[in-house]
């Protein structure tokens, strides 16, 4: 009845739309963790961590031998900057000991006590399209699924997939992160969502609320995922649309992801479990 | 399947040179998926259930260690795989020149599959003018450098067959 060719086109168009819906199905379910996923993760990760200590390796002694040339002057610039940041940090310990007092005055509960865990990177992702990391701490260390990781200067991301010694982290610049957030001078809150790896949005902010370039983004806590008052990122443009009720904000990340090494893993915070 | 093995192990190579040394922003995702001229060799060259096999199994892996929808690796691989043979039907792939369009229009491909599958439908313009230039160097380099890593590939084939 029907010829050859014909059958192939209709058999190819059926396996498109059986992908395309499998791929949905996929999309929804977010990362699964079976027990191949865990061994291959397991297989592939410790190639990973040589080739990438190798490159470290060769950086460091590039870094450090090769470049000796321009370190006078700049160990000068930063021993003019380290003598500031002395007499700052001079001032801050004071502040703190002040707020320390208030503190135990007003009877309030110390909030930074995040119980953190060390991890390197070992591998980032394969595609220019997404953006997730691979580090070397698992299940094995106490991470679960949904940990927010951090650097001193801010948020990386969080656990996606935990597997028995190595963990996947979504980055905060990937499309499919949001993290609840503020505006640390004004209180304005919004979701910051990943756009490129150069700068995220500052979404649903309201038109009213006074937001400035280079005001800092911190994050709320109200998500459930990452504790509130981490770094997140800086104001770099705010633009007012004639009309509507919010206002576009586009925000620089504090974190250089072209760059990350070691980052830390929340693994408690305020007596609870990071997990999200 | 000690064929299937030597392939396998040689992709996975691929994945962790893909995920630390080609992941380094020096690279500025420039490189192509080096998979890519596994899934054509192995679509050329090897039997159909052999190369099914090898083609998921790489695309499963790469669905692990990548931060998009689970699947979507697999699925890449499965239709430049099909695609292949398609376009092997029509027009000679043999010479370096053939080769090198091939491998051109999956990398192509692969972006486009990705395009659609990781943006919402608003920002597609933007990311796609984004990523043009990385492309272009993708395109470039799978041009000059994909029918040098099919050779070698068929190299180690020849090896593997007792030539």
């Amino acid at each position: 009845m029907f010829s050859k060719r014909l059958l192939t086109i209709f058999c190819l168009i059926l396996f498109a739309l059986i992908n395309i819906i499998l791929l949905s199905v996929s999309a929804k379910r977010g990362h699964t963790n079976s027990l191949a996923d865990k061994i291959i993760l397991a297989a592939i990760a410790p190639f990973q961590g040589g080739v990438t200590a190798s490159v470290d390796f060769c950086e460091h002694v590039w870094d450090h031998y090769f470049w000796l040339l321009s370190t006078r002057q700049e160990y000068d610039r930063l021993r003019q900057r380290l003598e500031r940041v002395e007499a700052e940090r001079s001032r801050y310990v004071e502040t703190r000991h002040t707020c320390q007092r208030l503190r135990r005055l007003l009877g309030m509960k110390e909030d930074l006590t995040h119980s953190s865990l060390a991890a390197q990177v070992v591998g980032v992702d394969p595609s220019g399209w997404f953006h997730s990391i691979l580090i070397d701490v698992g299940t094995r260390e106490g991470v679960s699924k949904g940990m927010p990781v951090v650097v001193p200067r801010g948020i990386v991301g969080r656990v996606v997939k935990p597997s028995f010694a190595h963990s996947k982290v979504m980055l905060m610049i990937d499309r499919s992160s949001a993290i609840d957030a503020l505006v640390q001078r004004t209180r304005a809150r919004g979701i910051v969502e990943g756009k490129t790896a150069e700068y995220c949005l500052f979404k649903y902010a309201l038109r009213k609320d006074p937001i400035q370039v280079g005001d800092v983004v911190i994050s709320s806590g109200l998500d459930g995922v990452f504790p509130k008052g981490l770094r997140i990122g800086s104001v770099k443009k705010v633009a007012k649309s004639p009309a509507g009720i919010f206002q576009s904000v586009d925000i620089e990340p504090f974190v250089d992801f072209a760059k990350l090494e070691e980052v830390l893993v929340i693994t408690e915070y305020d007596g609870e479990s990071g997990e999200g | 399947m000690k064929v299937a093995s030597v392939y396998i192990v040689l992709g996975m190579a691929v994945v962790v040179l893909r995920t630390t040394l080609l992941g380094l922003p020096f690279f500025h995702n420039a490189v192509y998926d080096l998979l890519i001229p596994l899934v054509v060799f192995v679509r050329l060259r090897l039997p159909v259930k052999e190369g099914v096999f090898i083609v998921l199994f790489m695309g499963y892996v790469m669905d692990l260690v990548s931060g998009g929808q689970f699947g979507l690796y697999m699925t890449t691989y499965l239709w430049v795989f099909i695609g292949v043979k398609l376009i092997s039907n029509y027009f000679s792939v043999q010479e370096n020149f053939s080769l090198s369009v091939l491998l051109v229009v999956c990398v192509l491909f692969e972006n486009l599959l990705f395009l659609v599958f990781s943006l919402g439908v608003g920002d597609g313009a933007f990311l796609a003018a984004r990523m043009v230039g990385p492309l272009l160097w993708q395109v470039a380099l799978a041009a000059l450098t994909g029918p040098f890593i099919l050779s070698i590939l068929a190299n180690v084939h020849y090896r593997l067959q007792g030539g």
